[in-house]
């Protein structure tokens, strides 16, 4: 199959291009190794959406931090994504902190963040009544916000889709070799869960012999992977892991901004963050590590985020806590973002090493790449382009009035399934016909936040499991909770 | 059923002397005893499709011994309750979802008849049950891999919808579901490598370490635990180590076991959100609210029983306890519990070797009272005298050849031993039950 632009991940960054391309006469693919988006940086970090005052001036982390920054609230309005302007605190204890603060505040100042200010400590306090009252001052930027990067990377993907791309999962990418002017994409098939499902199953004839005009490469932690197969080896990524703990939301009163340590030489401290969905968090540590999904959390990591987040937050309590979780994070060799035209061909787009502020600046970057591509072919805007998603309310948040009205006018809402997170049968059902819809237990469970909750899915999975099944007509014994070797019963049954 | 027309919808309001929440054994023998003792305009709500809850997972027997003197499966005990209620005027809701509750007692819950229900009662018995501690709860590290379920939702697998969770498992916890699960899951052809508990004690009750791991030569190992979880999609194996006398992990000790499954058996957590939501004081050592001897919590009319006021167990217990919920219930709705805070009350606390008491307090009506205090220990104790005292005064005692935490034991006291102290105004006129030494 032929595309104009074959964009290779869909995390934050290739649904975010997918989107902001979608709306040209193009014929788009992405191509996504996972089962579901979501399953690597994209699917594990902080949620934050950070002002901007600590990067480099200058750099391209500095640049599309701020533009991004700014995009944020209005694509998240766009795209039906909770955006929330919590703010953010940079915490002193004394006055060597309070001089990397106001470094810190000139930096951003270099940078142009707007709404960034020197609080004292009882200004804090005030705010965040859990902090460590011995703080003495605080870098406040009032427009940082927290967002939740899965269902922003799965509305741009849906956005994306109802405007004609095409989306294939399970499809990972192993060679790119150049043939008269169009890239020759070599895909392996990673499982067969998205070809199985009765719901939009995948066209195979998208994924025989790709030919593509331009690639756009937003591999992630991949992406120098992917960069050497067309011979550019001019950067490596250096997988970093981070390690969180997340907290009922009955804790999340506790926090409702972003709180940040002072960044000393030996790391940034651990932050402690409100979530989207009311909860909270605290995180990450960062280790470097040698294979790219080790997802693996550490004891010691663990132990070193928690007595790290004591120092500057007095709420901890780890009765409380209702999962830990890894991320991983593509660090470039280079210190900056990579997003550039290779210098072995100029068709073949780097967006690599998008680590934080990356969820931030994705937008911008989107726009940019907007650019990049015009610079390499013509584009014409389609007639039918939606640039928005129709709104839906989780039930959840809906007020008695609302609840009342949509159980008139829908059975499905009175079943509840989830019951930590009051999720209905019909959210789920929404999820796995979504246009980029769930196919796991846990695509079900990101998109909708069934199993999300305190229990952690221990009383709903089966029912997930059954809804999954009865409507993807994937047997109930192949249902998998991430990806098709993690199939949660059948396989590992005796027959 | 009264409608309200409001908001363009149909808006349905009911209105009820006694709700109770909760169709498991606490909520179904506090609905018969309400029936029994009168109450007629009583509702009970229960989420799932069948009433009995959890007892419907758990086709092993060993259940009614106290309460029917007989030898029941879980299914067969929450018939015996579900039949009669079925004969009785009882208005049972099923499918129906408590989404929220307020101090004054006004419920909001979804059902697929009514849709979206707002239900006010007069009085409120809550039998919501238990949850299981989850992975993410114990922050057992290691990869994200599927295979790992709490034992009850493994339990729900394979006697609910006949499917195996897996090929080859161990058990992290000795709780009762975990013991009871090595068993079934041995039965049932899969390989039970083995039983982990962190403690130096059992979780569960002996007769299910002797039943359940003893005759099926499953090996227990105390004072160990998993210290990390390995295996990028499916659980390939966890690394276990033993723990020295403060809990933590000898790192010489670490051994690796292979394993597809791995069951959590770590405890039970009081589902309470709804309590918490509608205002309930909690007791933190039992995660349950707080009660006086009525079983009474502090918004008045608001009862608790069963495990969602403190894990039992045993579900005989449950039943005792939801019994007396609705006694108390139907002298609230009497009246006779009014003057209740004009009564002499007494805090009861635990003292060394014990964990938590319940009730929490007692206030003084009835000198002919008997209160019996429900408590369990730290640790371990062989031979324990345990101790009720007031002011330096003994006033109940028990020996017991053997105290150990996963057993709930009692003391119980005379009223007529406390009034003296509900009239002081001296000392602090607190219980404390503790084990002598």
């Amino acid at each position: 199959m032929y595309y104009d632009v074959c964009i290779i991940g869909g995390g934050i960054i290739g649904s975010l291009v997918a989107r902001q391309l979608s709306k040209y006469d193009l014929k788009i693919a992405v191509l996504e190794k996972n089962v579901d988006l979501s399953m690597e940086a994209t699917g594990a970090n902080s949620g934050i959406v950070h002002a901007g005052y600590d990067a480099k001036p200058g750099s391209l982390k500095a640049k599309f931090n701020v533009e991004g920054s700014k995009l944020m609230e209005d694509l998240c309005k766009d795209l039906d994504v909770k955006f929330k302007k919590a703010g953010s605190f940079v915490i002193a204890f004394n006055k060597e902190e309070e001089d990397i603060l106001e470094s810190l505040y000139q930096n951003g100042l270099k940078n142009h963040v707007e709404g960034l200010s020197i609080v004292d400590g009882d200004f804090v306090i005030e705010k965040e009544p859990y902090i460590n009252k011995e703080v003495t001052k605080a870098l406040y930027a009032k427009n940082a916000g927290i967002v939740s990067p899965y269902k922003l990377n799965f509305a741009a993907m849906d956005n994306a889709i109802l405007n004609g791309i095409t989306l294939l999962r399970e499809t990972k990418v192993v060679s790119i070799e150049k043939e008269d002017d169009l890239f020759k994409v070599g895909v392996e098939v990673t499982g067969h869960i998205c070809s199985k499902s009765l719901v939009d199953p995948i066209n195979e004839e998208d994924r025989k012999d790709i030919r593509a005009k331009i690639i756009i490469n937003a591999a992630g932690v991949y992406s120098d992977d992917i960069s050497k197969m067309i011979g550019d080896d001019s950067f490596t990524i250096i997988p970093r892991r981070g390690e969180y703990i997340l907290f009922d939301k009955t804790e999340g009163h506790k926090v409702t901004s972003v709180i940040f340590q002072t960044p000393t030489p030996l790391g940034k401290g651990v932050l402690v963050t409100a979530t989207v969905d009311g909860n909270y968090m605290i995180g990450p540590d960062a280790t470097v590590i040698t294979e790219k999904d080790d997802k693996c959390t550490n004891q010691e990591n663990l132990d070193f985020v928690y007595d790290t987040a004591q120092k500057s937050f007095t709420g901890l309590n780890m009765k409380k806590s209702i999962t830990v979780f890894a991320g991983i994070r593509a660090t470039p060799n280079t210190g900056d973002f990579i997003i550039e035209h290779s210098k072995i061909d100029k068709n073949f787009i780097n967006l690599a090493g998008i680590e934080s502020p990356g969820l931030t600046a994705a937008p911008a970057i989107a726009l940019y790449v907007e650019d990049m591509v015009k610079s390499l072919v013509e584009l014409k805007e389609k007639d039918s382009y939606i640039m928005k998603l129709e709104p839906k309310k989780a039930f959840n948040e809906m007020t008695n009035e609302e609840k009342s009205q949509v159980c008139q006018d829908d059975g499905a809402c009175r079943k509840v399934i989830c019951r930590c997170e009051i999720v209905t049968e019909k959210e789920i059902v929404a999820s796995i016909y979504a246009p980029c819809g769930a196919r796991t237990v846990d695509g079900v469970k990101k998109r909708t936040r069934a199993g999300m909750g305190r229990c952690q899915g221990s009383f709903c999975a089966p029912q997930v499991m059954r809804i999954l099944s009865e409507h993807t007509g994937i047997d109930i014994n192949e249902i998998s909770k991430a990806n098709e070797k993690s199939c949660l019963l059948g396989r590992y049954s005796r027959d | 059923m009264r409608n309200l027309v409001c908001w363009g919808g149909t808006l349905v309001i009911r209105e009820f002397d006694l709700v109770i929440i909760g169709g498991g054994p606490a909520g179904m023998a506090a609905a018969l005893e309400a029936y029994e003792q009168g109450i007629r305009n009583l509702a009970l709500l229960e989420r799932d499709d069948t009433l009995g809850g959890i007892l419907n997972q758990c086709i092993h027997n060993g259940f009614g011994l106290h309460v029917f003197k007989e030898e029941l499966t879980g299914p067969e005990y929450g018939l015996r309750f579900s039949e009669l209620i079925d004969k009785m005027e009882i208005e049972v809701f099923l499918n129906t979802m408590v989404i929220g509750a307020q101090p004054d007692k006004t419920l909001y819950a979804v059902n697929p008849g009514y849709g979206f229900m707002t239900i006010k009662a007069k009085s409120i018995i809550l039998a919501m049950g238990c949850r299981e501690r989850p992975r993410g709860a114990l922050r057992i590290p290691g990869t994200n891999a599927a295979g790992i379920f709490t034992a009850g939702t493994a339990q729900r697998f394979v006697n609910m919808e006949g499917i195996l969770p897996g090929s080859k498992a161990i058990i992290l916890g000795s709780g009762d579901i975990g013991l009871i699960m090595a068993r079934r899951l041995t039965l049932e052809g899969v390989e039970v490598v083995g039983v982990y508990e962190l403690m130096d004690y059992p979780g569960g009750l002996t007769r299910n370490i002797v039943q359940c791991l003893d005759d099926f030569d499953i090996p227990l190992h105390l004072s160990t635990t998993i210290v990390k979880i390995h295996g990028k999609d499916r659980v390939s194996g966890v690394t276990v180590a033993k723990v020295d006398e403060n809990l933590k992990p000898i790192k010489e000790t670490e051994e690796y076991v292979e394993c597809d499954t791995i069951l959590l058996s770590v405890g039970l957590i009081p589902e309470n959100e709804l309590s918490e939501q509608m205002g309930v004081d909690m007791y933190d050592s039992t995660s349950g609210a707080l009660v006086d001897q009525d079983l009474e919590t502090n918004i008045e009319g608001v009862f608790a029983c069963g495990n969602v006021l403190h894990v039992h167990d045993l579900v005989d217990y449950v039943t005792l306890e939801g019994q007396h919920a609705a006694r108390s219930a139907k002298a609230y709705l009497d009246g006779k519990l009014k003057d209740k805070l004009d009564k002499p009350l007494l805090k009861v606390k635990p003292g060394p070797g014990i964990r938590y008491v319940l009730p929490q307090s007692i206030y003084l009506k009835d000198k002919d009272e008997k209160i019996k205090i429900f408590f369990r220990s730290t640790q371990r104790f062989s031979d324990a005298l345990v101790k009720a005292n007031i002011n330096g005064e003994v006033i109940g005692k028990r020996r017991l050849i053997r105290l150990i935490p996963s057993e709930m034991e009692s003391v119980t006291l005379k009223a007529s031993d406390l009034f003296l102290y509900g009239q002081e105004e001296e000392g602090e006129n607190i219980i404390y039950v503790e084990v002598e030494k």
